[in-house]
């Protein structure tokens, strides 16, 4: 009861960290409903290291034009953001030739490397990588707070309101055709809307995190849902149910947050599985 | 006024023409069955008929049209779905209703009746994955049917089902067939197309060939 009360008591220290947390487990969640219902689960692990690289090439461009530190947080998101949608693009449809699994690990490569290298001479670059990498919400800003509310206001009322047209569209892209729906442009919109959102997470909560709640929410959610609609708006509240009392128990035990949540749906994962 | 209809066309893959000159068209009320060996094009053929594979030359009337989707229903070769979801044969059949702008009654009573057309009302909330084949496809068929579409085209649908899961399923479409549905299907089976089809079209090397009126 009383590590509870000092969690309470730690709001208002790290009230954007818990915000980000879990403004960014609910917008995962939704998109992870797209990634892993289409098989893209490598992508979206793809997608959040390209935005790594992102990050650490607005870290290179700091050292070169010499931006302050106001001017790199509005940089940090822009570059991940960009980054991301610019493999969601890839990703689509309309990319012209086949983008398989071989081009899906090609991307990651490079963004792993990429994201060491552009930082080799940076005085903390490195440090920032690594702390990204290790996902570590405490250097979340209000801005972080605003900018991932925003996305996942938009991702939730856009799901809400084309559920039945991402349900078809999920499970069978020719009926979806059929119905008039235009399966390239509807893709290419989804795909970089989603390399966007999730290097505006991955830039704020790190690797571990971001493709945490990508993944991990559907796959509880699909083990006690029977409907691609009822997942749509079980895996987010799954995810929020689990980030909060991940995070006190966190604190409780002077634990790493991301990982004690990542491992709290991983059980949730397995207690599906065990049970089905 | 046909319902579909090609004109001269070359059809295939972006790169590969698998049939050419081909010319046809499908009206109200007709059986069609197209029949052919294996990798003969007759997917090919349907699926361009459908609008999902552009024709390589000549013209395609029909899909693009206004309402074309509202009068037209597809069930594939196989039931395939996204084995990463769970869904279930209500959630697919209701889902064949998309875009039709039908109230919750209509959707509930529509989505109940096609379940019932195909026998597979007591699976409604079955998990898909788990399914026969059969009662997969008699979902897929259920999904076509729930539209109530004017023409509906069936590939290989019969293909790998129990005796009692193919009756089914073509009982449904004769059905459809004698209140003035229009049936495209792609078989294997004589007995088939023999006591069904208005029009046959044989699809052999790189050729279509219409033949009307059979029986």
């Amino acid at each position: 009861m009383s590590g509870l009360v000092e969690f309470g008591a730690s709001w208002s220290l790290f009230a954007e960290s818990y915000l980000v947390g879990m403004i960014s487990a609910v917008l995962l969640a939704l998109l992870g409903v797209w990634v892993v219902g289409r098989r893209q689960v490598f992508l979206g692990a793809a997608i959040a290291q390209a935005s790594g690289c992102g990050v650490a090439i607005a870290l290179a461009l700091q050292l070169v034009l010499g931006f302050d530190a106001s001017g790199m947080q509005a940089l940090v998101p822009l570059l991940a953001a960009v980054s991301g949608g610019v493999v969601g693009f890839l990703a689509s449809d309309r990319f012209k030739g086949r983008f398989d699994e071989g081009r899906v690990a090609w991307i990651f490569l490079v963004g792993a490397s990429g994201s060491v290298l552009f930082v080799a001479h940076h005085p903390e670059g490195l440090e920032i990588i690594h702390r990204l990498l290790f996902s570590t919400m405490l250097g979340s800003t209000w801005n972080d707070v605003a900018i991932l509310a925003i996305a996942a206001l938009g991702v939730g009322a856009l799901a809400f309101r084309f559920r039945e047209r991402l349900a078809l569209l999920i499970l069978d892209t020719d009926a979806s055709a059929l119905t008039g729906v235009s399966v390239h442009r509807w893709t290419l919109v989804i795909s970089v809307g989603l390399g966007v959102s999730v290097g505006l997470v991955m830039q704020a909560t790190g690797f571990l995190y971001t493709f945490g709640f990508l993944v991990l929410p559907v796959l509880a959610a699909r083990e006690f849902c029977r409907e691609v609609r009822q997942i749509l708006w079980v895996a987010p509240g799954l995810a929020l149910a689990v980030v909060l009392p991940s995070f006190a128990v966190a604190y409780g035990l002077d634990l790493p947050p991301s990982q004690v949540a990542v491992a709290g749906l991983a059980a949730l994962v397995l207690a599906g599985w065990v049970a089905d | 006024m046909p319902i579909l209809s090609l004109k001269q066309c070359d059809l295939g893959t972006p790169n590969e023409t698998l049939l050419r000159d081909v010319s046809l068209e499908i009206g109200d009320g007709e059986f069609w069955a197209i029949v052919g060996p294996n990798g003969s094009g007759k997917t090919t053929l349907v699926r361009s008929l459908l609008g999902l594979v552009p024709p390589r030359k000549g013209r395609l009337t029909g899909p693009g049209e206004p309402g074309f989707g509202e009068r037209v229903a597809y069930v594939p070769q196989q039931a395939r779905f996204a084995e990463t979801l769970s869904t279930t044969p209500r959630e697919w059949v209701r889902l064949g209703l998309s875009g039709l702008h039908l109230t919750r009654m209509e959707i509930r009573e529509r989505t109940a009746a096609a379940l019932s057309e195909m026998k597979i009302e007591d699976l409604a909330r079955r998990d898909f994955s788990r399914l026969s084949a059969g009662q997969r496809q008699r979902t897929m068929v259920a999904r076509a049917l729930v539209r109530r579409a004017r023409l509906i085209l069936l590939d290989e649908p019969t293909e790998g089902l129990d005796t009692r899961s193919r009756r089914v399923l073509l009982d449904g479409l004769q059905r459809h067939h004698e209140m003035g549905g229009t049936v495209v299907l792609v078989t294997h089976r004589l007995e088939e197309m023999e006591t069904r089809a208005t029009h046959v079209a044989l699809v052999d090397k790189r050729r279509v060939e219409i033949r009307e009126s059979i029986h």
